[in-house]
């Protein structure tokens, strides 16, 4: 008996000890926790540490930026794009010259519907904009085709004779009678003249015909 | 706490050196750790494991207490992009480049970069080689709007007559590198410049200082530092920013602005580990070169049609 009664004081006692140690272990741990938590927490958050690990949302940042261009043009207007592929235009595509279009509709998912037919304001190309690429110019390969605007039918916008999107030229017709001792062009050719100048032609000033309409067969 | 009260009476006194006693603890001069016993060992552990047990725990409840709103949805077509299966390479040809500067056009348009030749991710040099190997540069507003009937060195020939007469003219688009071994992101002291998996180098606009390293460093000048104005790339000025090979266009499996708006393509671009790619294919059938080779960055951008250019 008396054995057991000290076999039992015994594991009292073991159990208070090891109670006392649980109780100082818990709390080490509770310190340990907090401070392993901490640091780690200070180090994965922005200005905690420097280092390439944190790229990942930043590059979603980037690559979630809406394109301005557009593309697939043609899925509406074919028929702009069948002339423009089948022309020396080929390989300049639709935003070349219209400016970018990823707002138009249908352009891109989050710019409306392809069925919509809002307006969009579209850069009317000029003439400043064909000589970007077709100016006279050193360093142009030789194959390009350029020209001088001051001596290549000036005055004249350039889709007066350049369809577009065919890119398929019509010279203006050359003047084949003389010209000394005649009047005015625009007394002859005007709307309602003797001859009269194609609906649609604009009217311009007397002096300018001849820098389209070249003189041949003689003329002055 | 252990085995107080216990203290040892038999062979209390110091032992002699040398002798048998702990010649371990004696001999590390205090460079070693004292002895642990097993009880120790186990002590130790018994804190340890439930501390990094714990520290996880707390780790991931701070984490999900300070998570932010969460991240817009992702467009389906950049989600599923894996930046581990590309290489990105770009080709340049030089030969077919007419300086219509549209490339640059598009590039400031696509990415809301300033419009003024200063400030630009990309622009289009004209190159005169005058005979005697001396090259001028001509590229007014970045050649945003095109180039004139005559380079700088054929109005006002520099230096001595002779030598300046000028062989050969040709356009030199220019565009960042995206160098594998890129020195921008190896001066950045903030981290904030770094280089994805597919090979595109990024700047992270909200860790940029703006202490213009990177700048200095490139040796290709395709860095600049955001003015304050309304055209800011990342909505940010007064941090670097430069040429991302159209991030948002390849992720979604379409080109870079300025290579889908060439009109004679001058700009290819393309995946180099696909043999069926464009940049591939006129890699492997034309002679190309990089450019300041001789710094080994090793470039993604190759140019074909400068043989005229002299070595720099």
């Amino acid at each position: 008996m008396a054995g057991l009664r000290a076999e039992l004081g015994r594991l009292v006692r073991a159990a208070g000890r090891l109670g006392r140690l649980g109780l100082k272990g818990g709390i080490l741990v509770v310190i340990l926790s907090t401070v392993l938590a901490t640091g780690a927490f200070a180090a994965s958050t922005f200005y905690g540490q420097y280092s390439g690990a944190q790229a990942e949302p930043n590059t979603r940042s980037w690559a979630l930026r809406t394109p301005s261009y557009a593309h697939g043009c043609g899925d509406c207007h074919a028929k702009e794009t069948v002339a423009q592929a089948a022309g020396k235009h080929a390989s300049v595509t639709c935003e070349v010259c219209h400016g970018a279009m990823g707002g138009h509709p249908g352009a891109t998912p989050s710019a409306g519907s392809a069925t919509a037919s809002a307006a969009v304001p579209m850069p009317s190309p000029n003439a400043d904009l064909c000589i970007t690429c077709h100016l006279t110019a050193a360093g142009r390969p030789a194959a390009l085709p350029q020209i001088d605007p001051p001596t290549h039918y000036r005055g004249a916008s350039c889709v007066r004779c350049h369809d577009p999107h065919a890119i398929v030229a019509v010279a203006p017709p050359d003047v084949t009678h003389p010209l000394e001792r005649l009047p005015a062009c625009t007394t002859c050719h005007a709307p309602n003249g003797l001859k009269k100048i194609p609906t649609g032609h604009e009217l311009v000033a007397d002096g300018v015909c001849l820098t389209c309409h070249r003189v041949a067969n003689g003329g002055r | 706490m252990g085995a107080d009260g216990r203290a040892p009476v038999v062979g209390s006194a110091t032992p002699e050196p040398g002798t048998a006693g702990h010649p371990a603890s004696d001999q590390a001069a205090g460079f070693a750790l004292p002895p642990i016993s097993r009880r120790q060992l186990l002590q130790v552990a018994a804190v340890a494991a439930p501390s990094l047990v714990g520290s996880t725990l707390l780790f991931e409840w701070l984490s999900r207490l300070t998570a932010g709103p969460p991240s817009p949805p992702i467009d389906p077509v950049v989600a599923r992009y894996d930046p581990t299966a590309h290489r990105w390479g770009f080709v340049v040809d030089a030969a077919a480049c007419i300086g219509c500067g549209q490339c640059v056009v598009a590039c400031k348009q696509e990415n809301d970069v300033p419009l003024d030749g200063e400030h630009t991710r990309t622009w289009v040099e004209r190159h005169s080689v005058a005979v005697d190997g001396t090259v001028t540069v001509d590229a007014p507003e970045a050649g945003a709007h095109g180039f004139p009937a005559l380079a700088e060195a054929a109005v006002a020939p520099a230096g001595d007559e002779a030598g300046s007469a000028i062989r050969e003219t040709y356009f030199v688009p220019h565009l960042c590198m995206q160098c594998e071994e890129s020195p921008c992101t190896q001066v950045c002291p903030v981290g904030a410049t770094y280089r994805t998996p597919d090979g595109v180098i990024l700047v992270d606009e909200q860790r940029c200082i703006g202490c213009g390293f990177c700048i200095l460093a490139c040796p290709y000048g395709a860095r600049y530092l955001v003015p304050a104005g309304e055209r800011t790339p990342k909505g940010v000025a007064g941090v670097a920013d430069k040429c991302t090979f159209c991030y948002h266009r390849i992720t979604r499996g379409r080109n870079p602005a300025c290579v889908d708006i060439c009109p004679v393509g001058a700009r290819r671009f393309g995946d180099l580990d696909d043999p069926q790619s464009d940049v591939s294919r006129l890699l492997r059938e034309r002679p190309s070169k990089v450019l300041r080779a001789g710094l080994g960055t090793r470039p993604r951008v190759h140019y074909l049609g400068l043989e005229a250019e002299p070595e720099a």
